[in-house]
């Protein structure tokens, strides 16, 4: 299984059991009717017995593979270092978290927005500094008129 | 039937002013751009238009609104097609299909054929508003809480035929999408669920969840696979949008059908629109000779949910006139509206003041008209500006997926939501986990929750009531004709691909 899989089912699981334990606290049912907690009971059940049956079967057909290629059954694939693919992704995460806690913390939109625009276009797209400061101005002019003056949605 | 078109040319006579028709204009070309933006759907625009409504005379007011509504309809696509950024739920399924087509370099063409469908869509479900509403509404109201809950069953029974190869992970994502839909408080019993944090009270907006799972996630798998758009350069030659003979021909029956089945669903009170696209789509594949195509760029995926999405609309009006029941949103908004030109919605309606609904008809026709030839014609203009951005695609996409986030609820809140679904759909779609079923789980689920309870209530405990009432016989025959056809269809086509040749 991929790590970014594994990742992912790991995070479902997790979401799953956190609802499921306070789905706990709510009525499950009452006289002739069932209660707030039966749909997020049963599906997190459901989404917990899933999440169980798609890792055992990833793990079943890898071992099977393993087996089959005349390797032990425990061996696993070697883990390929982080590529740039991968860097410009969490990169862009950890810009994506910074630029909307500065948002959060600031009150405005704009500034952080442009200064993100900036940098995914120099950073990540692989542009100049200037034309990316170019880009970012453009876009922030023109989401300033259209949202804030246009519309009345207050982003500064 | 001689009545009905003579009143629909006394509503023409009333709509057909040059200040009237410079609005209606003027209105579906702001719905556009609207309906365009993510975050912004049809709601957004008929409240953003209302202060302007309401300083007009009814009629030109009623143009307006309903041209915006119409228009917002149309522009959904665009960035669906685009920037696969659907500003709306019904978009989804635009985007699983144009979004493909664009960059094989035919985006072009499925801008076309989506507005051509959305056109004939949107004048189907207007012929049957003006000839048979009052007969349909008649029906519609008939059905109740059990017909409504297998209706959205039906709807969600299709995640079988959105499965893709593998019906375990839709499963899976089906199920963490109803789970998502759990969030905020129980319109049954009042209950507050998992508001981890006061925002949650309201539940989790569907639409900061569309765009981080398509807007922003795409922009994080374009970036880890150094996708770059290879749309050439800004050119004006016709030629290159406008549909071919071969094309048409091939979007034709599809279009068709999403016109009768989105018109039918759409004066269903609830999600209609979703529910026809995805029941469109999920026909479609059905019929398709090549099933596999669909997901990378199949016509007829487009064609049929396009004309279904556009049909809703009259159809949803259909209840909204006739009954003053609001179907939506939208027509919740549309509904305080016509309270605000002293109107009274109801079956009173079409009695009292039938001169001016009429005209409102006679302007949505119009609309639909304008909106077609402006969509058609401002096609080269949008794909030169993508041609013209797409080596800063990733620094746009983002910059509007934030920006429509926020306008959600003016609070950073949604951009989180957005950013945390982003990541999510950025995995899902690294590992082929299909996201369309999680959407529809996410629309459909709290829908079909309440419906479900409140038939259990109605039914005093007793579960026969879904097999008791012909109508919802009926559905839950047709539930578990698509489940069996969806898992029979999977096995064939397995059998068929694991078959030495």
């Amino acid at each position: 299984m991929k790590p970014s899989e594994t990742l992912l089912l790991a995070t479902l699981a997790v979401f799953s059991a956190v609802l499921l334990r306070f789905s706990l606290d709510m009525p499950y049912a009452a006289a002739q009717a069932f209660g707030p907690g039966f749909v997020p009971l049963n599906l997190s059940v459901a989404t917990l017995v899933l999440t169980a049956a798609i890792a055992g079967r990833r793990l079943i057909t890898r071992r099977h593979d393993s087996t089959e290629a005349g390797q032990g059954p425990t061996a696993a694939p070697p883990e390929k270092p982080a590529s740039t693919g991968h860097r410009a992704v969490l990169a862009a995460m950890v810009l994506l978290g910074i630029a909307v806690s500065a948002m959060h913390i600031g009150g405005g939109v704009l500034l952080p927005l442009t200064l993100l625009v900036w940098v995914v276009s120099w950073r990540l797209s692989g542009h100049g500094p200037v034309l990316s400061a170019g880009v970012a101005g453009a876009v922030t002019v023109c989401i300033y008129v259209v949202f804030n003056l246009w519309l009345n949605i207050p982003l500064t | 039937m001689v009545d009905m078109l003579a009143d629909l040319s006394g509503g023409f006579a009333g709509v057909l002013t040059p200040e009237n028709l410079i609005i209606i204009f003027v209105a579906g070309m702001i719905g556009t751009l609207v309906g365009a933006l993510p975050g912004l759907g049809p709601s957004a625009g008929i409240a953003l238009m209302l202060p302007l409504a309401f300083g007009m005379p009814t009629v030109s007011g009623l143009c307006l609104l309903t041209g915006v509504y119409m228009g917002t309809m149309y522009g959904g696509r665009i960035t669906s097609i685009l920037i696969n950024t659907p500003g709306d739920a019904p978009a989804i399924i635009t985007a699983l299909e144009g979004y493909p087509l664009m960059k094989q370099g035919r985006g072009g063409l499925a801008l076309g054929i989506s507005a051509i469908s959305s056109f004939v869509g949107g004048l189907f479900g207007l012929v049957v508003l003006v000839f048979f509403a009052p007969m349909i509404a008649s029906y519609a109201i008939f059905l109740g809480a059990p017909e409504y809950f297998l209706l959205m069953l039906l709807g969600l029974s299709t995640i079988v035929l959105l499965a893709g190869a593998d019906l375990l992970k839709a499963l899976l994502t089906a199920c963490v999408g109803v789970l998502v839909s759990t969030f905020g408080s129980d319109y049954i019993s009042g209950h507050i669920r998992f508001a981890f944090v006061p925002e949650l009270i309201e539940g989790i907006d569907f639409v900061a969840i569309i765009i981080g799972l398509y807007g922003l996630g795409e922009v994080l798998y374009n970036l880890e696979h150094r996708v770059v758009l290879k749309l050439g350069k800004p050119s004006f030659n016709l030629r290159e949008y406008i549909p071919g003979g071969r094309d048409l021909r091939e979007a034709a029956g599809p279009t068709v059908r999403g016109s009768v089945l989105g018109t039918v669903i759409g004066v269903l009170p609830g999600a209609g629109a979703t529910v026809a696209t995805f029941l469109a789509y999920a026909l479609e594949r059905r019929l398709s000779t090549r099933p596999e195509r669909f997901g990378h760029g199949a016509l007829p995926g487009l064609a049929g949910p396009e004309a279904s999405n556009n049909a809703s609309v009259p159809g949803a009006l259909i209840p909204l006139i006739t009954l003053g029941i609001p179907g939506s949103g939208g027509t919740a908004i549309m509904l305080g509206a016509l309270i605000m030109f002293g109107l009274q919605p109801g079956p009173l309606l079409m009695i009292k003041s039938g001169d001016i609904v009429w005209a409102m008809i006679a302007g949505l026709i119009l609309a639909n008209l304008f909106l077609f030839l402006s969509n058609i014609l401002l096609i080269p203009v949008f794909i030169n500006l993508l041609r013209l951005i797409q080596g800063h695609l990733a620094g746009v996409v983002v910059a509007l997926c934030l920006v429509g986030a926020f306008s959600l609820s003016y609070n950073t809140f949604n951009i989180w939501v957005a950013l945390v679904f982003g990541v999510i759909g950025y995995l899902m779609k690294k590992n082929d986990y299909p996201t369309g079923p999680f959407i529809l789980a996410v629309v459909l689920a709290p829908l079909a929750e309440n419906y479900f309870r409140q038939s259990i209530m109605l039914g005093q405990g007793d579960w026969s009531i879904f097999i008791e009432r012909p109508i919802a016989l009926t559905l839950l025959i047709m539930i578990l004709a698509v489940f069996t056809i969806g898992i029979i269809g999977k096995q064939v086509v397995r059998r068929r691909q694991t078959r030495p040749h």
